[in-house]
């Protein structure tokens, strides 16, 4: 396990830094008001992140964690700090560019799959390059080929409905993969799993650093979760510590 | 447990609010029509019991003033009658005013009215000539000498002799009237010896049917007889088609109110899907479940049934006082308002049982719910019921338009009306059922959309019951609005029709401006000569209104000058034959009056008059929107001396060319000007204006009934959108997070609703074209009005892309909602 880098010297050449840098967040602060009280999120998080490397982010509920990821995939804006993602300060960008930048820069994996009940396993895949203008023909070409790839191709044809959890987490990660991010961004995805099924999940995102060259960084509870990372972050109160 | 309902309804104040809304509508204008209805008849029943309470009988002449003393003498001979009383009931003009003058003498003793005081009679009879006692609309303080006019006595200036204070004296004719003596009513009317009708009271030996009967075969038609109350069935030509109109807005409205309280439950139990798991598991019966949503709906039935209530009590008072000037004058009763009070508890309860039998339905749903779903995880519940198919409504739906086909076929005004009802279920049916191919429809053409055609896809795959229900509301609405704006549209056009002749007129004397029914004031013979002489014009034609009773019936009568006349009826008429009303016993009638009292062309029927009964030809048959209960016109002398009543209505004058016609007019109005009451000088197409917008005016109910229905319609988009994007949260927050643009989704919201509108729009315009053919020969018999059916290809065209626009306003603020939802909601489970 590597310590957590000293982010403060990034600030001074973030150009250079940000060469193999898939994500570098310097002193962001979040804070949530609810009512009176304050919540601080995220107290000065600095945290680099390498390319081609799995990072779990671990820490009791409440921690920040999904915070974080929400800042990282800029769903939510800091209170202050820089959040550089893929070499872009996001927080440069409006509203509107930062929803494209997602759109072709990052995959979404989440606790509860989000996969759209209506659509069958293939099309909820297809979804991203929809989005990003793709024709019918070639977004099912590439969507069949992403559930290929997830040994889910016999399950193309079906609804949600029709796929057991296992299924439907590969399928989100089909879609999270589609659109060949640099960046995937995962929240607990083994949370809903039971634990031989979770186990293939993490294999599966193993992969995506390994032979696709992604970068991945896992929210989870798990330990064993956690062992599958090349690095792990405790959140604690908004602050990493290292692991 | 109410509290907790309260509760409930609260925290689902939008569902709740518009199934309150629904039935608010429904109680409102069921309690406005009916109070409308109830106002009409009740005032002039109480113009008849304020007169003559206590009388068995009434006998009323063939026109104002006819009925004489010696036809009183022998009414009084006949068996079983105890008194007999004459009465005047004129009208005159005060102070330029409509009044009625009251002729009593103390015979009137034997009836109950407001009229019948000892203190009255002594003062009436002991008043002199040119004294009249006022009723109380007339102020105590006022001027004493005041303008007196009728065509047979002229100008009179007439002083009052007190002020009637009686409280009911208020409530006879809003307290617009005058009393004096019969003998020296007789004087001023220059109606020796007569009176309008006679109260009959029996001896006791037979009932108040029995003598009417007895009477009435005894006079052989020489006057009307009717148990009294003669006048309220009089006033029915003009209060069926309001009846109609309960029947229709009533229904429509309820059917309206029941869609938006299954709509709202529907939705409450989607909504609530994992919190009644949780109870099921946890022991609740789903009939305990059920029973719940059945309370919540019925608390909110009670508030909108208050509310409605309370808005249909308002909407009907105003409505009241603003009611067309054609009815008030026609019968020259004061209308006031007397409220509908059954109407209420009936109303409500109709509504309550309406919400809690669409609630129970709605919440019938409860029962598949398992309590196994407590522990699944929320992105499957939603979806796990099967897409049933509908197709089974659309088969109702048409079959029900097959009946409808069927019923018309009888022509009845009872199966016409259930004709139209048949359209409206059978559209409701075909659009319910076939909302799913305006579904499959809109995600053929939603693939060809770039960048969101799988977002607009999941959308639209699941959005089954959704659509339903919005295709059933908008395909309802457009046959009601397609069909009233037929109606209204076809109506005006009806108006300027039958009056096309008098566009031609170039100058017109009258006595009622055109928004009125002819007036029973005449102005003098002489006017014609007298006008004729002023420089500038010369009279072409003259008539006389006059209205009398034929059959038991208030029918218009009129006489036409001679044939350079524009009389709209005589000018309709065939000019091959119209002329022999000049020459011989002959007519021309209104298709009303041939409708109602069936007389064909060339057929003879009798017309019983003070001057005796004549037997008249029937030459031509025209349409005539002058009076609803018919109306027969011969020539003016005729008129004048069947009816012993000089004077014209209306005086026809032509330019000249000798001053300028600035000049002329001036002089006519300055010459009219001097007789002190209303009278309206107008070019012809002027007058015609004036009438059609008193028909647009009075079409103004149809348009707002119109705009309710469009108004409900877009609620109803709205709280399925909401209630669509509340159940679909997750679904956007997961788009915007893995990079959908806010407006994809906003979209989504309007392709489906415009598309389900047009297709929805497209059904019930079909519906509305056919409901407006049946309504519109539904309302020609039930009002005798002869509306001319045209299909109003321009009403569609404005109409469907309205709705379109108002239904798609209605998913403005769930399309605004939709874009504002972030992608961190995609983290949370709920
Ligand atoms: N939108 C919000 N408004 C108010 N408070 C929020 C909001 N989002 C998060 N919080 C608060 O911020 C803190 C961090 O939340 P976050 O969801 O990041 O925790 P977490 O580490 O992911 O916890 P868990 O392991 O339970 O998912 C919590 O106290 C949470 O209640
Ligand atoms: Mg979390």
């Amino acid at each position: 396990m590597k310590s957590v880098d000293d982010a403060a010297s990034i600030g001074k050449f973030p150009a250079a830094v940000a060469v193999n840098m898939a994500a570098v967040l310097i002193d962001v602060n979040k804070t949530f008001r609810r009512g009176r009280d304050e919540v601080n999120a995220l107290r000065n998080v600095s945290l680099q992140i390498h390319s081609r490397s799995f990072v779990a982010i671990t820490g009791p509920s409440g921690a920040g964690k999904t915070t974080l990821l929400q800042v990282l995939g800029g769903i939510e804006r800091p209170d202050s700090g820089k959040v550089c993602v893929g070499g872009k300060d996001i927080g440069e960008l409006s509203e509107a560019e930062r929803t494209v930048f997602r759109r072709r820069n990052l995959g979404f994996v989440f606790q509860f799959f989000n996969l759209l009940p209506t659509l069958t396993a293939w099309e909820n895949v297809a979804v991203p390059l929809t989005l990003d203008g793709a024709r019918r023909s070639v977004a099912r070409t590439r969507a069949k080929e992403m559930l290929d790839l997830m040994g889910l191709a016999k399950r193309a044809e079906h609804h949600p409905r029709e796929l057991s959890g296992g299924e439907m987490q590969r399928t989100a990660i089909a879609r999270a993969l589609i659109s060949e991010p640099a960046l995937i961004l995962a929240d607990e995805p083994t949370g809903n799993l039971d634990s031989e099924t979770g186990r293939s999940v993490l294999r599966l995102l193993r992969q995506v650093v390994d032979d696709r060259g992604g970068t991945v960084v896992m929210v989870t509870h798990s330990l064993e979760a956690a062992d599958v990372a090349d690095r792990s972050i405790r959140f604690v109160d908004g602050v990493p510590l290292p692991a | 447990m109410i509290l907790d309902a309260l509760r409930s309804a609260w925290r689902h104040r939008f569902g709740s609010a518009l199934g309150a809304i629904g039935i608010a509508l429904a109680v409102a204008l069921t309690v406005t029509v009916a109070s409308l209805h109830s106002s009409l008849l009740g005032s002039i029943d109480r113009f008849s019991d304020q007169l003559a309470q206590g009388a068995d009988v009434e006998v009323l002449g063939n026109v104002d003033g006819g009925v004489t003393e010696e036809l009183a003498r022998e009414v009084l001979g006949m068996e079983g009658v105890g008194v007999v009383v004459p009465m005047l009931t004129s009208q005159v003009i005060v102070d330029g005013e409509r009044t009625i003058l009251v002729g009593v003498d103390e015979r009137v003793l034997a009836l109950k009215g407001v009229f019948s005081s000892e203190l009255l009679v002594r003062v009436v009879s002991n008043l002199e000539d040119g004294r009249l006692l006022f009723g109380p609309a007339f102020d105590a303080e006022m001027a004493t000498v005041h303008e007196f006019y009728t065509a047979a006595s002229g100008h009179q200036e007439i002083s009052s002799a007190g002020v009637i204070e009686v409280a009911e004296a208020r409530s006879f004719n809003g307290g617009r009237f005058v009393v004096t003596n019969l003998e020296a009513g007789r004087r001023l009317l220059h109606l020796p010896d007569r009176a309008d009708s006679l109260f009959v009271v029996g001896d006791g030996s037979r009932s108040a049917h029995a003598l009417a009967s007895t009477v009435k075969e005894k006079l052989g038609g020489r006057a009307a007889v009717a148990q009294t109350g003669i006048r309220v069935d009089q006033v029915s030509a003009v209060a069926d088609p309001i009846r109609l109109a309960i029947l229709l807005a009533g229904s429509a409205s309820f059917a309206i109110a029941g869609v938006l309280i299954f709509d709202a439950v529907a939705i409450g139990v989607e909504r609530r899907r994992r919190e009644l798991a949780v109870l099921r598991t946890i022991g609740a019966t789903s009939r305990q479940l059920m029973l719940s949503f059945m309370l919540e709906s019925s608390l909110v039935a009670i508030f909108g049934a208050v509310l409605g209530a309370s808005a249909g009590l308002i909407m009907a008072r105003i409505t009241v006082s603003q009611l067309p000037p054609f009815l008030v004058s026609a019968f020259g009763v004061e209308i006031g308002f007397l409220p509908a009070w059954w109407s209420i508890p009936l109303t409500s309860l109709l509504g309550l049982v309406i919400a809690v039998t669409s609630a129970g339905i709605a919440a019938r749903r409860i029962t598949i719910i398992s309590p196994a779903e407590a522990v699944r995880s929320a992105d499957v519940s939603s979806l796990s019921e099967k897409q049933k198919s509908r197709l089974f409504l659309g088969g109702a739906g048409v079959l029900s338009l097959v009946l409808a086909a069927l019923f018309a076929l009888f022509e009845e005004e009872w199966t016409g009306v259930i004709a139209v009802m048949l359209v409206i279920i059978g559209i409701a049916g075909i659009a319910s059922g076939v909302s799913s191919w305006f579904v499959a429809g809109a995600t053929a053409l939603a693939v060809r959309l770039p960048r969101i055609w799988l977002v607009t896809e999941a959308a639209l795959r699941s959005s089954h019951r959704r659509t339903a229900v919005c295709a059933t509301v908008i395909g309802v609405a457009l046959t009601l609005v397609v069909m009233t704006d037929g109606l209204a549209r076809n109506q005006v056009e009806t108006m300027r029709a039958t009056l096309e002749p008098l566009t031609k007129l170039p100058l017109l004397v009258d006595t009622s401006s055109g928004d009125e029914a002819p007036a029973n004031v005449l102005f003098p013979d002489s006017w014609t000569t007298e006008l004729d002489e002023l420089a500038g014009v010369t009279v072409t034609g003259s008539g006389q209104f006059t209205f009398v009773i034929h059959k038991n019936d208030r029918v218009l009568f009129q006489g036409v000058s001679g044939p350079t006349s524009l009389a709209p009826v005589y000018a309709l008429a065939d000019t091959s034959v119209r002329d022999r009303i000049f020459d011989e016993n002959a007519v021309i009638i209104s298709t009303q009056f041939a409708d109602r009292f069936h007389v064909r062309e060339g057929s003879s029927f009798v017309l019983r008059t003070p001057s005796g009964p004549h037997t008249v030809e029937v030459v031509d048959i025209v349409p005539s929107a002058s009076w609803p209960n018919g109306l027969v016109a011969t020539s003016l002398e005729r008129a004048q001396s069947w009816y012993a009543r000089p004077g014209v209505s209306f005086i026809e004058l032509a330019f000249d060319g000798t001053v300028p016609e600035d000049a002329a007019v001036a002089a006519v109005k300055e010459f009219t000007g001097q007789t002190g009451f209303p009278v309206y000088v107008v070019s012809g197409a002027l007058q015609v204006d004036r009438t059609a917008a008193a028909t647009v005016q009075a079409t103004a109910a149809l348009r707002a009934i119109e705009l309710v229905v469009l108004i409900v319609m877009a609620l109803v988009v709205l709280n399925a959108q909401v209630s669509m994007i509340w159940q679909r949260r997750r679904e956007f927050a997961l788009l915007r997070a893995i990079g959908g643009r806010p407006g994809y989704a906003a979209m989504t919201v309007l392709v489906e609703v415009a598309a389900v509108t047009l297709g929805a729009a497209l059904l019930g315009a079909i519906g509305g074209v056919w409901a407006h053919r049946l309504a519109s020969s539904i309302a020609e018999s039930l009002s005798g009005f002869p509306v001319f059916y045209k299909w109003e290809f321009a009403g569609l065209f404005l109409i469907i892309p309205l709705t379109v626009v108002v239904a798609c306003a209605g998913a403005a603020f769930p399309a605004y909602w939709v874009a504002k939802i972030r992608g961190v909601d995609a983290f949370s489970e709920e």
